[in-house]
């Protein structure tokens, strides 16, 4: 686009969830990257049903990211304190206990809410939307997609994610097996 | 948009039981359970309380005073409601992408009630989904695909052609002249054969030799109509299309010329650009070639069943018998051919995005050694044109053969049972021959029939394309009562809150008064909605709660024509058009006298620069300006903006990207520039703003400080931290 059609950031912002006033982001003190291991931070569930984190120096709420949450969704983990500043990443969560993965992946499951779509029951493009129906791992769901070229995302491993018009995102894991009708116009994409 | 939605009646009852007598203020849905499930729930508030009901059961209760700092968190496909209970965060709900506006309104709700105060929110944000069927509305419409009357694109096609009505009868009637000489002239055939060639065999008596000149000469005749009659039509249609291209063009660019910012950036411009041209292009095409020779088409299919059935009802039926197949045939590959074609375009809509970003950014390609890179892309693209149009071609040239061999068995049957009849004597060969000739231009139309799906399904694919952008509405338009008016530049804001998206406000209720001819600095950390402050105040976007008057008359009830010329605008990263640099001073006011650009180049500081240039004001800029440097380029833009004399001025870190000397010049410019204009600076550089009368400091979209550059040290806020930290900068620098 041109400088002259507008001024400063584009609609989009910031990363959801990395926006909010009062989680502010802080400056990191340092530059360095500070890897977290099992024997300097614990995880444990708060009062309120939330993740939280201890260290040497912190102790309260958590808010984990994946740096890579297409890819390498098990690894690189940021773990920020309630402000949303880093207090280190997590490079690999195989090597933290079960239930400590357990913790970890439960609220990451909430923060990266993918349902997986087992069954396409109803597929159809009507005036550039597209109308699903699936079944999912969460349940059946309907919804509208708008411009596929920049909605259908593709993993590393073959699946895709299908992005719909509020911003839901649907995962599909064996995209010729499942898609079924949807393959009308969803192979172009693929 | 929705933000009390009526319960089913079951729950209903289950609730005001519950609440015995208390008014539900506002009803929310939520959709997702702590455990990732999707549920059927509804997030209640009242007065005093938080009521959750899931899958028809009440979930839980809470008191809203009981809690505090509540918050919407937007997780990356999902969100959460929560508030402080107790000392601790508790979640309340989870809901889908869907609802996240919805709960961003709650959050506002539930933080004014916990305080005792009564919210009077509404929303503002339209619904995206049809509340009939609850599919999404086409985009930036309230058109539901699903529930919409369906008007076909070439239906709209015929809106735009109709002030030409006049040529398209003109062509009509061209084509019944056309297909009535191509009737006549197997008929003039048979009599020749029957009469002069093989009189015996048709029983009749031989032609005279004059006879035999004037039946010849007839078919001279004819064919000499049937070539006189193409010219014309083909000077006809021309014309007719060529002004179909090029009001649909019009109608395209001035409909982009018209949409608002939010619209724009959302679109790449190489894919407006093949809207603009080869889409429009397309339809010509279509229009010249294939639509009017379809006309000509129908009435000659027409006529040539008629003439087979009248003549030989039995034949004929022979003559039909592959139509319906031919039909159900074509009608079976339409959808496969339409989605082919489709395919194709984005593809190559894709590749020429592709080539227009590498293209204008072609100096960072190469500044980065990227150039393989790029050609690696760009051939990546290529090759899955190449792939998805041999599929297509592939298709197409198994499908006419086919079509082809159909309509063979038509004609064989034709010969065998006309033969047949010739060989009894029940028919003569003349009549045969004049059969066989309505036959064959019968075979004729069906196989032009056959490929008139390949050519609908481009041009139908054109069209939509076009009506894609024809059909949306601007979201910035002029109120019915909007006046022109000459403005002196007083600016008031009041609790102006807007955000790109309307739950997530940059801007948040800011107010305040600007005097004409005052000059304020707008400084901030990145992010703080300084930019957005300005966007707002040249209607780029209309605020979505709270208004901005200018000279005491409310900026919506402005006409923008009139408002804009009286805004004057240098931004950072100056663009000039491609034209000579007297074409691009002159580009706000093009009537302006040559004293008048000399005299904005001086005051500019770029009058002594552009006269060393071998070509003086004639100097061709190039594309952008790329032949300038960026000081260069400032300046003039900076002539450009003085040129207009404007009431406003809005200056967004003009001087950012030049070198302290030209920064020198430009500042002494500026100077001059902003005398008796309201002037709106944005700077990083706070010593650019020396000259400011007043500074607005800008803090996560609230106005945080507003005063005098004294004023605003003694307070030692957030302006004196910048300032002392850019201080400490430049001593570093300095070292």
């Amino acid at each position: 686009m041109s400088p002259q059609r507008g001024f400063g950031p584009p609609p989009g912002g910031m990363p959801p969830g990395m926006e909010k006033p009062r989680r502010k982001m802080g400056i990191g003190k340092f530059t360095d990257i500070v890897y977290l291991l099992p024997e300097n931070i614990t995880f444990y569930k708060t009062k309120g049903g939330l993740i939280g984190a201890k260290t040497k120096d912190y102790d309260g709420r958590a808010n984990l990211f994946r740096i890579f949450p297409l890819n390498l969704e098990n690894k690189y983990i940021s773990v920020r304190d309630k402000d949303l500043t880093e207090l280190g990443i997590i490079e690999d969560m195989e090597i933290f206990p079960q239930e400590q993965i357990e913790l970890m992946n439960d609220e990451l499951n909430k923060r990266y809410f993918i349902p997986k779509i087992t069954k396409v029951i109803e597929a159809k493009e009507e005036f550039g939307n597209y109308f699903w129906n699936v079944e999912t791992t969460a349940g059946e769901r309907k919804f509208s997609m708008r411009d596929l070229a920049n909605n259908v995302i593709h993993k590393k491993n073959g699946a895709i994610v299908l992005v719909d018009v509020d911003g839901s995102r649907y995962e599909m894991e064996d995209v010729y097996k499942t898609a079924g009708k949807a393959l009308k116009f969803l192979d172009i994409w693929l | 948009m929705n933000l009390n939605y009526a319960l089913p009646q079951r729950e209903d009852l289950l609730v005001r039981g519950l609440l015995c007598g208390e008014e539900i203020l506002y009803c929310l849905p939520y959709d997702l359970n702590e455990r990732g499930s999707y549920v059927d729930g509804y997030f209640i508030i009242t007065k005093t309380r938080i009521i959750l009901l899931c899958n028809g059961e009440i979930a839980s209760e809470y008191k809203i005073k009981a809690g505090e700092d509540y918050l919407a968190e937007d997780l990356v496909s999902s969100g959460r409601i929560e508030g402080v209970f107790g000392g601790e965060v508790c979640v309340l709900a989870y809901y889908t992408m869907e609802h996240v506006p919805r709960y961003a309104y709650a959050q506002r709700i539930l933080n004014e009630l916990a305080v005792g105060e009564m919210p009077k929110i509404e929303s503002i944000d339209d619904e995206k989904k049809c509340p009939k069927c609850g599919r999404a509305y086409l985009k930036r419409t309230k058109i539901c695909p699903h529930c919409l009357s369906k008007i076909s694109a070439f239906g709209k096609i015929a809106m735009v052609v109709k002030p030409s009505w006049y040529l398209y009868v003109i062509i009509l009637v061209l084509f019944w002249c056309n297909s009535g000489v191509m009737l006549y002239q197997p008929l003039v055939n048979r009599y020749i054969v029957d009469r002069a060639i093989l009189p015996m065999s048709s029983g009749t008596m031989p032609l005279s030799l004059p006879i035999l000149v004037f039946y010849i000469a007839l078919i001279a005749a004819c064919n000499l109509a049937v070539s006189l009659i193409g010219v014309g039509r083909q000077y006809v249609t021309t014309e007719a299309s060529s002004r179909l291209a090029r009001d649909l063009k019009n109608m395209v660019y001035s409909k982009v010329q018209e949409l608002s910012i939010s619209y724009l950036d959302e679109q790449k411009t190489g894919n407006l650009m093949n809207r603009i041209s080869r889409d429009t292009q397309r339809v010509q095409n279509f229009i010249q070639n294939i639509a009017s020779q379809a006309v000509n088409e129908i009435f000659l299919l027409l006529g040539v069943l008629i003439a087979l059935f009248l003549y030989n009802w039995k034949m004929a039926a022979l003559a039909v018998l592959p139509i319906p197949l031919v039909v159900v045939f074509c009608g079976g590959v339409h959808d496969r051919m339409h989605k082919m074609y489709r395919n194709q375009w984005v593809k190559m809509d894709k590749l020429n995005s592709f080539l227009n970003d590498i293209l204008n950014g072609i100096r960072v390609v190469k500044a980065f050694g990227q150039e393989e890179r790029a050609i690696g892309q760009f051939q990546d693209d290529a090759e899955s044109v190449r792939r998805l149009t041999t599929k297509t071609e592939h298709f197409y040239a198994t499908l006419i053969p086919a079509i082809r061999f159909l309509m063979t068995l038509g004609s064989l049957m034709i010969t065998f049972y006309g033969a047949s009849l010739v060989l009894k004597e029940r028919l003569s060969v003349g009549e045969l021959l004049q059969f066989s000739t309505y036959a064959s231009y019968l075979y004729g139309r069906l196989e032009w029939f056959s490929m008139l799906p390949r050519w609908m399904s481009e041009a139908a694919n054109a069209i939509e394309r076009i009506f894609e952008v024809l059909d949306h509405e601007p979201e910035i338009t002029d109120e019915k009562n909007a006046v022109d008016a000459d403005i002196k530049g007083n600016i008031s804001m009041v609790n102006v809150t807007f955000g790109y998206k309307t739950y997530q406000p940059v801007v948040k209720n800011l107010s305040v008064d600007i005097n004409h001819g005052e000059m304020i600095g707008l400084v901030g950390h990145s992010g703080a909605g300084k930019s957005t402050v300005i966007n707002l105040l040249m209607r780029l976007y209309d605020a979505d709660e709270g208004d901005i008057f200018i000279d005491g008359i409310n900026i919506r009830n402005l006409s923008q024509a009139s408002f804009k010329s009286q805004i004057g605008v240098v931004l950072q990263e100056t663009f000039l058009f491609s034209g000579t640099i007297l074409e691009n001073i002159r580009y706000a006011k093009p009537e302006a006298t040559i004293d008048e650009v000399i005299r904005a180049a001086k005051i500019a500081n770029a009058h002594d620069f552009i006269v060393s240039f071998p070509n003086g004001y004639d100097t061709r800029v190039g594309e952008r300006g790329q032949r300038l440097s960026g000081g260069e380029r400032q300046r003039i833009a900076i002539a450009r903006a003085v040129l207009t004399d404007p009431k406003i001025l809005i200056l967004d870190e003009a001087t950012a990207s030049v070198d302290t000397e030209t920064e020198q010049l430009i500042q002494e410019a500026l100077k001059r520039l902003i005398k008796g204009r309201t002037t709106i600076a944005i700077a990083h550089r706070l010593s650019t703003l020396k000259n400011a009368d007043r500074i607005m400091v800008m803090d996560h979209g609230k106005l945080a400080e507003f005063g005098t550059h004294e004023a605003l040290m003694q307070n030692e806020g957030i302006y004196y931290t910048l300032v002392m930290a850019q201080k400490k900068m430049s001593a570093i620098k300095a070292l």
